[in-house]
């Protein structure tokens, strides 16, 4: 006997009866394509123009200029963990997959930037600090939410069931977010080594713009990147639901 | 700390090539995903039609 396999697509994968082709929308989109290279442009753009209009500060010399990405590096990795955050309050709400991959690809971007965030300090600690590492408040709690997120990734890795390891990461997600705040205030908490956070705000008037624009111009690109990852989770939900049900209907012919 | 004016270039230039290496890397694997499992989705498909 031969079961019928329906086909597959990205947002229902298990519809019964259907056996159209992969539709249009279920390809990557070429709309956040062009989005990711715009950001990237951006972001290329904002750095070669504040880099070459700021003069070098009087005491850190031009590893100053460091700044425009190591601090829009960190505050993307906040806005992600933030998302991570309320998509996993969102899907474990509404049960949509949809929150579910938006939160899988805010935690991945998240824990990227975090670890670009810790190699740009690095690099810029050891001129500055005479030092590459040491256990500053600002810098442990950082290593630690690396960690937890670290943490979320590999328990979504090693989960076989997608359905529980979404849920068990939306807990991780929300309990993890606890640290975000630490890490944000442990520079006014423990005044220790790390300065406090440069903002526009706080930062010389001569650094001000190319600082905003930097923030404006990384944070496009982690919301590409966010995107991007959920399209492809979504995709791959859809293939290995696919490929399942290809193979329930081959056991089911076989038997 | 700084000896002249023109001090700690090597430093800035190392943390941006870092960084540029970490956001093309992140934007070529995100695509590679993509791309790969599309690509899957559409072989089940043909092959769900074929049988069908």
């Amino acid at each position: 006997m031969t079961v019928p396999t329906p086909a597959a697509t990205a947002d229902a994968p298990f519809t019964p009866g259907s056996r159209a082709l992969v539709p249009d929308r279920a390809a990557p989109s070429r709309r956040l394509a062009a989005f990711g290279w715009s950001a990237l442009a951006l972001v290329a753009i904002g750095q070669v123009a504040a880099i070459m209009m700021s003069p070098p500060d009087a005491a850190m010399g031009h590893t100053q200029k460091i700044m425009y990405v190591h601090v829009p590096t960190a505050w993307s990795a906040f806005l992600a963990f933030f998302l991570v955050f309320v998509f996993s309050v969102g899907y474990l709400w509404t049960r949509n997959d949809r929150q579910d991959q938006l939160a899988l690809g805010a935690a991945e971007v998240g824990t990227a930037l975090t670890a670009l965030t810790i190699a740009q300090g690095a690099i810029w600690g050891r001129p500055t600090w005479g030092i590459w590492w040491t256990w500053d408040p600002r810098l442990t709690t950082t290593a630690i939410m690396l960690l937890i997120y670290v943490g979320y990734l590999a328990l979504r890795a090693f989960t076989d069931d997608p359905e529980r390891g979404a849920r068990w990461a939306a807990a991780v997600g929300i309990l993890g977010f606890i640290n975000v705040p630490i890490v944000y205030m442990s520079v006014r908490w423990w005044r220790t080594l790390h300065q406090v956070q440069s903002t526009t705000s706080s930062v010389a008037p001569a650094y001000r713009i190319g600082l905003l624009v930097n923030v404006v111009t990384v944070t496009l690109l982690t919301v590409y990147f966010i995107l991007k990852r959920a399209e492809s989770a979504r995709l791959e939900r859809a293939a290995d639901a696919a490929l399942e049900q290809r193979m329930l209907g081959g056991a089911a012919a076989g038997a | 700390m700084p000896t002249s004016p023109d001090w700690g270039w090597s430093w800035t230039i190392a943390a941006y090539a870092v960084s540029w290496a970490v956001f093309l890397g992140y934007a070529r694997y995100v695509s590679a995903r993509s791309r790969v499992a599309h690509d899957a989705l559409e072989r089940e498909n043909r092959r769900a039609e074929a049988r069908s």
